[in-house]
């Protein structure tokens, strides 16, 4: 288990890293998030944020998608530096990702089908018949039939993340981000999700980066977690953040145990 | 004293920001009007939500306007025997002012706020960060065609307005008052010159248009990602285009002279 990796301002990263964040600071007016955070993230793995509620968990995926920039540092996807490109520069970059809401984002006056086509008719020159053909293959590996026509408002909260799930892989991205994939769903639909993302980590081999406060499903997926604390980051393997003595890590993992999270998790 | 020039100095600077933010907005907007790709699509989408289902509220108000301004200068050119002039005073007003000026009141409050309210309520939904996601500019795919078909239907709906306002007048003249329809509308082709009266009352409509269409799809797509922003966002939108609206009158007015 590694702490805050040390700063690193200048230079592609190194190693294996797919995704690296490297001495961010940031802060909303008064409020500092990050101060100084470190982490990476490995290629085709399943890595988890995990952390106390309002501890950045959704800022650091944002900030990896480039809706956020830092105050200072340095965010790189692959061998490309992302935090200081201009905008049609980084809209080029983001063609690589793929991120689900939490609350889902598809745009509310367009049917479920029309969500899922957009990036499609965006970004590539494919016939209506093939845009269909994809979707359909889409729903269809996600779960979800017959929701062509509905309106995302029509549609259950575990439906709606299959479909927000379908939409952020219609373009099969390198890396996808994945923000809150369980909350608000009971039990059942936890395992579904949890299912259906583990299926597509190991099929289509692609980095998924995912923030999570729920223990148990941290524990059956994730590869690697990076646990944010005190606007910083502690990195390791489920198992080594299991054992961790950290009086930080151990007081969060207790406080779950005692939570509604517990059945979960054991 | 010194808190009172702080406080002032940044709410100077605030201002200027703002300034800044909405003119590069704006910029934004002509650019992506004008460069592929052409969403006609959500154009004419957006023509239908802001224009034609402003119809019914804009024939309404200016048949309802050219009602009262048939009694009104019917009452008023009477004193002066001058009551067969009352198709150019029906028609001078309309065409010069209100015309314009309420058309782009009205649209303002019935689609101005809505825009405002859907782009705000996308922010807060996530909707434009997911659009941002996919590599989608929200400003080429949301707000664009918005703003684009404010700025189109304001003309079109300032002249149903005026039509509007005619058929009211006369209405109140010819069937109400007694005034001979023939005089009420030969009054009025006398009197409204083309390139005076109707280029000015386009050319009106089409900058409140672009203004209209400029302030709330700004306010809606800098509004904070909750309902009390959603909710600031569309009364900003409808308090500031409106102002908006009624100082360009005026300086429109005093720079093409008296004619417009």
């Amino acid at each position: 288990m590694t702490p805050a990796g040390e700063s690193r301002a200048e230079g592609p990263p190194l190693g294996h890293a797919h995704v690296e964040v490297v001495s961010v600071r940031l802060a909303f007016g008064e409020r500092r998030v990050f101060d100084g955070l470190s982490c990476r993230f490995s290629p085709a793995k399943v890595s988890v944020i995990l952390g106390a509620s309002g501890v950045g968990k959704s800022t650091l995926l944002r900030l990896i998608g480039g809706l956020l920039r830092p105050d200072y540092g340095d965010v790189w996807i692959g061998e490309q530096e992302i935090s200081r490109l201009p905008e049609r520069q980084l809209q080029r970059a983001r063609r690589r990702l793929g991120m689900m809401f939490q609350g889902g984002a598809l745009l509310d006056s367009m049917t479920v089908f029309d969500n899922v086509a957009l990036p499609l008719r965006e970004h590539t020159k494919l016939r209506e018949r093939e845009i269909a053909d994809r979707v359909h293959a889409q729903f269809e590996a996600v779960g979800l039939k017959r929701v062509d026509a509905l309106l995302p408002g029509q549609l259950s909260g575990g439906m709606k993340k299959r479909a927000a799930l379908a939409r952020a892989m219609i373009t099969d991205p390198e890396i996808l981000l994945i923000d809150e994939p369980f909350s608000g769903l009971d039990p059942l639909a936890v395992r579904l999700i949890e299912a259906l993302l583990v299926g597509v980590n190991r099929t289509k081999g692609l980095t998924m980066i995912l923030t999570n406060h729920h223990i148990g499903s941290t524990i059956r997926m994730a590869d690697e977690v990076v646990f944010l604390v005190d606007g910083a980051s502690i990195h390791g393997t489920v198992k080594e953040i299991r054992e961790s003595i950290d009086p930080r890590i151990q007081r969060f993992l207790e406080a779950a145990g005692t939570g509604p999270t517990l059945e979960e998790a054991s | 004293m010194l808190d009172f020039v702080r406080t002032v100095g940044w709410r100077s600077v605030d201002n200027v920001y703002g300034l800044g933010g909405i003119a590069s907005f704006g910029s934004r907007l002509v650019f992506e009007t004008l460069a592929p790709p052409y969403r006609l699509r959500r154009v004419i989408d957006e023509i239908y939500n802001t224009g034609v289902l402003s119809l019914a509220i804009v024939c309404a108000s200016g048949t309802a306007v050219g009602l009262v301004l048939g009694l009104q200068g019917y009452n008023t050119l009477v004193r002066f025997g001058a009551e067969r002039s009352m198709g150019a005073v029906v028609g001078l007003s309309l065409v010069r002012e209100l015309g314009p000026v309420l058309t782009a009141l009205l649209v303002t409050g019935r689609a101005g706020s809505a825009v405002a309210a859907e782009i705000g309520a996308m922010v807060a939904t996530e909707q434009l960060d997911g659009l941002r996601m996919m590599a989608v500019d929200p400003i080429d795919f949301v707000t664009q065609p918005k703003a684009f078909a404010l700025f189109a239907s304001m003309p079109l709906l300032s002249a149903l307005f005026i039509v509007s306002g005619l058929f009211g007048g006369y209405l109140v003249g010819v069937g109400l008052l007694g005034i001979d329809g023939g005089t009420y509308v030969s009054s009025l082709e006398n009197n409204i010159d083309f390139r005076n009266d109707v280029l000015g009352s386009i050319l009106k409509s089409a900058v409140f248009g672009a203004l209209v269409g400029l302030i709330a799809t700004w306010r809606g797509y800098t509004a904070a990602p909750n309902s009390a922003g959603v909710s600031r966002a569309t009364t900003g939108a409808v308090v500031q285009a409106s102002v908006a609206t009624l100082m360009f009158d005026y300086a429109i007015t005093a720079l093409w002279g008296v004619g417009v």
